[in-house]
């Protein structure tokens, strides 16, 4: 027992990560082309312009839900929300945000591109708190696009290109359909005044998306309605991230790791669980803790992963010394 | 008939820091049973630094640092070793008191009593003044007037909030390549991360001996590690990493054996406060002399300078010189900062960590963020149920038969503590 | 007593403009005096008054009063009616001078309010509806309750009436548990008081300092006394009902009160107001018990439909709560009464929510209208204004939306308490759907009411605007239509519009209905063109209707019964491809004229489990049909198939099952261009669908429908004969309408679409480089180069 817990503890998370991310992209992404279909409640973007999806994201159906006229979707169709919504939570319920860090494709896009930067030698850029906080808000306001403009569909203030109006400027469905040879997203559409604005709106964010995640480590994480819907549910969720403060010596490590910057991961000594809104729960925190069991990764109670003083060192190369000739 | 030779006032000093040395070597030494074998390494080394005073460092440029806020990764990333300066020394203590009021702390005095003197086995290039602590901050100009190089380091006194990260981040920045023009040499991103991993496998023994600390058998004293961690502010860092490899080698093999260095009920104590530096080692030695063993420490001499490891997500020279910043900055208990809730988690940590019985505070006298933090630490290990032991010397000899009694007191209602329980 | 104090953020009293309507007591005094004069206005009005004309009365009790302002202040400000009720107000007076008793142990019994809101009133609303609802009846009522409570607070001390006796004083007491607003003090100051003058102000004799410790506000009514007397009386916003969050005092009637009231109002008034007026009204258990008891007792003028819905909803009501609770104590292993009451807590949200929902919409269905002119009544001028929403007002139904809040906000409550209680975890897990039982009740009594009226439809008798819609469903145009028989020349189509109203059928395409949605219908008049173009409908049909459902099985169709133009409608209930057939044989000039009108059409109704078979999917024809025109399905067809213009259109001609070579296919579009082509070995004609639609660019929609008409013919020579008429050659004639949208490359632009992206990533990127190189970025102005 002891030597599985050390040999995870001990884990190279990046390698377990990359290979996970890879297996999920492909699952999601070319699912179709094996017969896999994980139905249309899977919580990550999984894009459904993708025609080969191995399941689909959520907010596609949900959009597609509640667009229905409003007596009917506040009685009979509630039905089939609540099916969709709860098919949606029991993904999650285990998984908690893991499914951003490990399972999401266009996360594991923007990993890749990180990747690439990280080649060419070219130095990230972060936020500095304050446009931290402003720009933590826009997901919600993605969110509120997400359930409000459909609805707007559905009560007929909105014309019918607002049904999917978030889908409209996602990039996802411009980049996903891109992997199984399709481009037919990457087009405007004139036929009227909203779909061109939307269409373009969605093009520009393509745009950003790329550019930005080139410089920004998981650039679009931070805007993502979908991180933000899985925030209000992550207290239930299985799988936590938890932090013992009396350990954590605020030594911000896991701070300079964080993709997200979520600063109360290294600052914040009182709560126990540490999962924020912006976090894409990658664990990175948790492999660069330095201190014995300050942060872990909890599932029902049970240590799965925890920090550990050799893990530490082991993953940063510091357990020994490279041997030189000189 | 014998040439008599008439003493300078440098070997004079130097006579009387050997003595000094040596007297608390002898002790170390043979007043204790079985010390480890790889200890003899750091009593030879001790030996010759203090007592023969043997220059280490002939050839690399030395940089001076007053306080463990300068990061030794970035000194060694640029092919230059960091000497620490904190000082021990009755003698140089007492040549300092010319120079600071006489309500000064004794480390700084001694610090500056080495610079008076210009007595160094290893004389430092450029002087590296963090503005820490108030006294430390000033004596950095009173040294400069003596004619060294000195460079402040500007250091925030909040830690909290993201502006002093930034400034510290900035402070680090602008140091590293200041220091990299003053010395001449070009930082690279090869070097500093052999630094890097270098300082962060001396943390990595530092910590697995540590951890061996934790075993109900003592398999080393507190007093050894204070040696061993002192050694590591002037040592060369290929040699000290050979010797604690070996020294956590044989510990290791001692806690498998279960040999101890104390017996069973000897108190297991924490020790906090000021910082005990060689050959200072009084209350150390008073308090495992009493029969209590120390089994961690919470002083910047010891578990403050090892304790934080930096961890760098992406190896680029900026990437790594913030890494190291906020690794000075942020994990740091020093009683400087304004506030300071992270010391008494980090002692009461430490306690349940090891297992301590009791805490033993000591403040030099003189040293006033120590001295004005005593209250708080005290009620908070009040709280929590943790007895302390709250002490103020200074360098001098002359209180030693009070302090015999009362720590000897504070172990033994320890011991009947446990006892009990 | 402090006179200042430095109030926390939350505070509503530091609060700008808030703050004075709840802090200044001179304010709160005219408010009061104010709503006093109302009440009693309105009193002697529907006494003076006692014509229906007077709204003026009825606007004040039934238009503000309830339910208007108390349902919603009471989940979210708190018990602020009380604060300012007449009753209260006055009742503090009176008590000053009067007699100061303590009131009889049996009197002290909170059940006597509550069982006067129920029995007392809504029992006799369900007997006697509308009694209360005159001028008269209405100011009888709440003078007599004015009394009752005056000579109370004249006998008892410490507004006892308020406490015990009051109808709605128990009810707003427990609902207010739910606000998001706190009475309490600043226990800072409290700590070092010793002369406790916010509980010598306050009326009811209630000690404000202790309510923050008891986690209770007891019988605060919010009449604001006590922050006269003391600064240190503190009015905070908090969490909306943060108090049942943690540990609280039980007072079992709080738990049935909202028992009963849930029972009486939202859940009768489903069984009676709600299915009642369904057509199933009639099976449901109340009706039946009223129908079989009228046998043996006279009601008299009792509605007594109204009164066993009541009853019932009573029975099952208590019956959930107490059963779920049951079974809920038992594997908690915990007594019943701490589960139930304990719990009983989470059902607080239930009804109010649903009241709020229900009294904002009436509000701005009728209320505002019935207020506002009542008062101009009441105050001696008219005013004549409209309602501001209509029925039929989508945004109407987001008031539906609270309903929902009030179910997850019931549950979260229920989670929270549930989470208080000193049990191991699994067993909490497994109690709580049996402890939420009530909670499930209410909702399903819900879904129920919805699955009950798509099932069996609204009654017709109803109010809520039925009547309207009766007459828009009555054929108005059947007798202006005048009706042309087609020639045997014309070829019949089917239109999925009627000819005679040109007014667009739901033909189920848009619903996005998933389980357990409306089956779609669709729709379709045959029609033919005269010369003229126009389309004709027809007042008869003769011919015979086949219909191929999408599980390929074939069944005949009948047309409408109902005079006018003449359709054929079919539901769909499985997602594939219906057609519709119209097989027409006659014989004319020797010949036999074989007509057949062909539609198809296929439904999808999106849902998750749809698969597409291609077996199914396929074209098929039907033996009973002699000549037919079967779409060719291409490779990759999906349920989101749709013709495009640009595309070429394959389409086979059948005779009696088996291609045909040589038959004339014609496609002619709307706009008038036609192609025909003989069909080859296969039967199988290739049209190219043109690109026939230029509008304005503005006015461009993509789900434009190009409709055409496909006709094939063929001759065969072959003679026979038909009830004794001969014939000599065969005429095979089939039609088969449809549509296609315009080609996406009308409208989308890749050029366009890769420029705005790339122009972003330049711009970006440049921006970026630029930033990065040129800007000093502070605290960052050293930055060094990586390299090795």
């Amino acid at each position: 027992m002891k030597r599985i817990r050390d040999f995870i503890n001990n884990a190279d998370i990046r390698r377990f990560r990359f290979w996970l991310q890879l297996l999920f992209f492909v699952l999601f992404i070319y699912g179709g082309y094996f017969a896999v279909n994980l139905g249309n409640s899977i919580p990550v973007f999984s894009c459904g312009y993708d025609k080969a999806v191995g399941g689909m994201c959520y907010f596609l159906p949900l959009q597609h839900q509640l667009a229905r006229p409003l007596d009917v979707l506040l009685s009979a169709a509630s039905i089939s929300v609540l099916i969709g919504f709860v098919t949606f939570l029991l993904w999650f319920i285990v998984f908690n945000k893991a499914w951003c860090g490990y399972a999401c494709p266009l996360g594991t896009m923007q990993d890749w591109i990180t990747g690439l930067r990280k080649k060419m030698g070219i130095r990230y850029s972060t936020y500095t708190q304050p446009q931290f906080d402003t720009l933590k808000k826009i997901k919600y306001i993605m969110l509120a696009i997400v359930i409000l403009a459909p609805m707007g569909v559905g009560m007929g203030l909105l014309g019918g290109e607002w049904r999917t109006a978030f889908c409209e400027i996602c990039p996802s469905r411009m980049i996903t359909p891109l992997f199984v040879g399709d481009v037919s997203q990457w087009s405007l559409d004139f036929s009227t005044k909203t779909a061109m604005i939307l269409t373009t709106l969605g093009l520009i964010f393509t745009g950003l998306f790329l550019i930005g995640s080139f410089f920004k480590k998981r650039f679009f994480c931070f805007f993502c309605p979908m991180s933000a819907m899985h925030y209000i549910f992550s207290d239930g969720a299985l799988l936590k991230l938890k932090k013992d403060g009396d350990k954590c010596t605020k030594c911000g490590d896991c701070y300079n790791v964080c993709d997200m910057q979520i600063k109360d991961i290294a600052d914040d000594v009182k709560s126990t669980n540490i999962l924020r809104d912006d976090c894409i729960f990658c664990m990175k925190c948790v492999a660069a803790c330095p201190e014995d069991d300050a942060l872990h990764v909890d599932i029902l109670n049970m240590k799965l992963f925890t920090s550990t003083k050799g893990g530490f060192a082991k993953r940063m190369e510091m357990d020994r010394l490279e041997k030189k000739d000189d | 008939m014998t040439e008599h030779k008439i003493e300078t006032p440098k070997e004079r000093q130097n006579r009387h820091k050997a003595m000094e040395a040596a007297a608390v070597l002898e002790k170390i030494k043979h007043d204790f049973k079985e010390p480890p074998k790889a200890m003899d390494y750091f009593y030879d080394l001790h030996e010759r630094v203090h007592c023969k005073h043997e220059a280490l460092h002939s050839d690399k440029a030395k940089v001076g640092t007053m306080c463990i806020q300068v990061p030794s990764e970035i000194i060694y990333a640029l092919d230059a070793v960091p000497l620490r300066l904190c000082n021990g020394f009755y003698a140089d203590d007492e040549i300092g008191s010319d120079f600071l009021p006489s309500k000064s702390c004794p480390l700084v005095k001694a610090t500056i009593g080495q610079f008076a003197s210009n007595n160094f086995s290893d004389k430092p290039d450029i002087v590296i003044s963090p503005t820490t602590c108030d006294q430390k901050a000033k004596s950095g100009a009173i040294i400069e007037n003596m004619g060294f190089e000195v460079y402040d380091m500007e250091f925030p006194r909040t830690k909290e909030s993201h502006e002093s990260r930034e400034y510290w981040r900035r402070s680090v920045r602008k140091f590293t390549k200041d220091l990299s023009e003053n010395l001449n040499t070009k930082l690279s991103k090869k070097k500093l991360k052999d630094a890097i991993k270098k300082v962060g496998y001396a943390q990595h023994l530092y910590h697995k001996l540590n951890i061996l600390r934790k075993d109900n058998n003592s398999p080393i004293l507190g007093k050894d590690m204070f040696l061993v961690t002192n050694a590591f502010f002037f040592d060369k860092i290929d040699n000290w990493i050979e010797a604690v490899e070996a020294l956590a080698n044989e510990c290791e093999q001692r806690v498998k054996d279960e040999i101890s260095v104390a017996s069973k009920r000897s108190p297991r104590i924490v020790y906090t406060g000021s910082p005990p530096i060689f050959p200072n080692l009084k209350i150390p030695l008073l308090i495992e002399l009493s029969d209590a063993i120390i089994v961690a420490d919470e002083t910047c001499s010891s578990n403050r300078m090892f304790n934080d490891m930096v961890s760098v997500d992406e190896w680029f020279v900026n990437d790594m010189v913030d890494s190291i910043a906020d690794r000075y900055l942020k994990g740091c208990t020093c009683p400087i900062f304004t506030k300071n809730e992270d010391r008494k988690r980090r002692i009461l940590d430490l306690v349940r960590d090891y297992n301590a019985d009791g805490v033993i505070y000591q403040a030099f006298a003189g040293c006033q963020v120590y001295e004005m933090e005593q209250r708080s630490v005290l009620e908070a290990m009040e709280r929590a149920g943790v007895p302390i032991l709250y002490l103020e010397t200074d360098y001098s000899p002359s209180h030693l038969g009070q302090l015999t009694t009362r720590i000897e007191a504070f172990v033994e209602s320890l011991k009947n503590r446990k006892r009990r329980q | 007593m402090v006179n200042f104090i430095k109030r926390d953020k939350n505070d509503i009293y530091a609060k700008p403009i808030i703050g004075f309507f709840f802090k200044n007591q001179n304010f709160l005094l005219s408010l009061k005096i104010a709503v006093s004069a109302l009440f009693v206005y309105a009193l002697y009005f529907g006494f003076a008054h006692t014509l229906k004309e007077n709204t003026f009365t009825t606007a004040v009790f039934w238009g503000i009063f309830w339910s208007l302002f108390m349902v919603t202040t009471l989940p979210t400000f708190g018990r602020i009616f009380c604060g300012i009720c007449p009753h209260g107000f006055m009742g503090k007076y009176i008590t000053k001078y009067g007699l100061k008793k303590t009131m009889p142990k049996w009197m002290q019994n909170r059940y006597i309010g509550v069982m006067l809101l129920v029995f007392g009133w809504w029992g006799v609303y369900y007997m006697f509806p509308g009694l209360f609802r005159t001028p008269q009846g209405t100011a009888i009522l709440f003078t007599v309750m004015t009394l009752i409570a005056f000579v109370i607070y004249f006998l008892y001390k410490d507004m006892s009436y308020c406490k015990y006796i009051c109808p709605i004083g128990t009810f707003t007491r427990a609902y207010s548990k739910l606000s998001f607003t706190w009475l309490g003090t600043y226990k800072s100051a409290c700590d070092e008081c010793r002369t406790f003058e916010c509980a010598t102000a306050c009326p009811y004799n209630l000690k404000p300092f202790t309510f923050d410790n008891r986690n209770s506000m007891t019988d605060c009514t919010l009449c604001m006394d006590c922050s006269s007397a003391c600064e240190a009386v503190s009015f905070k916003f908090k969490k909306p009902s943060f108090s049942l969050f943690s540990k609280l005092q039980v007072l079992k009637v709080e738990v049935w009160a909202f028992i009963l009231i849930l029972a009486s109002i939202s859940v009768s008034m489903s069984f009676h107001h709600g299915i009642g007026r369904s057509n199933a009204a009639d099976i449901m258990i109340w009706s039946k018990t009223a129908e079989f008891l009228k046998n043996y007792i006279d009601f008299g003028s009792i509605d007594a439909v109204g009164l066993f819905a009541f009853i019932y909803a009573l029975i099952f009501t208590i019956s959930a709560a107490l059963i779920g609770m049951f079974i809920a104590a038992k594997i908690l292993k915990k007594d019943f009464n701490t589960t139930f009451y304990d719990l009983g807590y989470s059902y607080a949200p239930l009804f109010i929510l649903g009241s709020i929902a229900h009294s904002l919409e009436t509000f701005f269905l009728k209320g505002y209208e019935h207020i506002a002119e009542g008062f101009a009544y009441g105050f001696g001028f008219t005013l004549d204004v409209a309602p501001l929403a209509n029925r039929n007002d989508s945004w109407l139904h987001l008031f539906g939306l609270l309903k929902w809040v009030a179910i997850v906000w019931a549950l979260i409550i229920l989670y929270k308490r549930v989470k208080l209680l000193n049990v191991p975890k699994l067993r909490k897990i497994v109690a709580f759907p049996f402890a939420a039982s009530l909670i499930i009740f209410f909702l399903s009594i819900d879904i129920y009411t919805g699955y009950i009226f798509k099932t069996y439809g609204k009654a017709s008798s109803g109010n809520h605007g039925v009547g309207e819609k009766l007459f828009q469903s009555v054929p108005a145009e059947a007798a202006t239509i005048v009706f042309k028989e087609p020639a045997a020349k014309d070829s019949i189509y089917f239109s999925d519009t009627n000819p005679s109203a040109e007014k667009k059928a739901y033909n189920g395409e848009h619903s996005h209905g998933g389980a357990g949605d409306r089956v779609a219908v669709k729709e379709l008049w045959p029609v033919f063109e005269d010369a003229m173009g126009k389309k004709n409908c027809l007042s008869a049909i003769s011919a015979e209707l086949y219909l191929l459902d999408a599980n390929l099985s074939t069944m005949q169709a009948t047309a409408s019964k109902s005079a006018g133009c003449k359709s054929v409608s079919f539901k769909m209930p499985d997602n594939g491809y219906y057609n519709l057939f119209y097989v027409d044989k006659k014989i004319q000039d020797n010949t036999l004229h074989v007509k057949t009108a062909k539609y198809e059409f296929m439904r999808f109704n999106h849902s998750n489990d749809a698969v597409y078979n291609k077996e199914k999917m396929a074209a098929h024809t039907i033996a009973e049909a002699p000549f037919d025109i079967l779409r060719v399905r291409e490779e990759d067809e999906t349920f989101y198939h749709n013709l495009y213009s640009g595309e070429n259109l394959r389409v086979q001609a059948v005779l009696n099952t088996k291609p045909i070579e040589g038959a004339t296919i014609t496609l002619s579009t709307k706009t008038g261009w036609s192609k025909s082509l003989k069909t080859d070995k296969e039967g199988v004609a290739t049209f190219a669908l043109i690109e026939d639609y230029f509008p304005k660019w503005n006015e461009f929609n993509k789900r434009y429908k190009n409709e055409f008409l496909l006709h094939a013919s063929y001759v065969k020579e072959e003679k026979g004969s038909v009830n004794d008429v001969t014939y000599e050659k065969i005429k095979y004639d089939v039609t088969y309408p449809s549509y296609y949208h315009p080609n996406s490359a009308r409208y989308r632009s890749y050029a366009y679409g890769l420029s705005a992206a790339l122009f972003t990533i330049i711009v970006t990127g440049f921006a970026i480089y630029m930033h990065r190189a040129r800007r000093k970025i502070p605290f960052k102005e050293v930055s060094f180069h990586e390299k090795d």
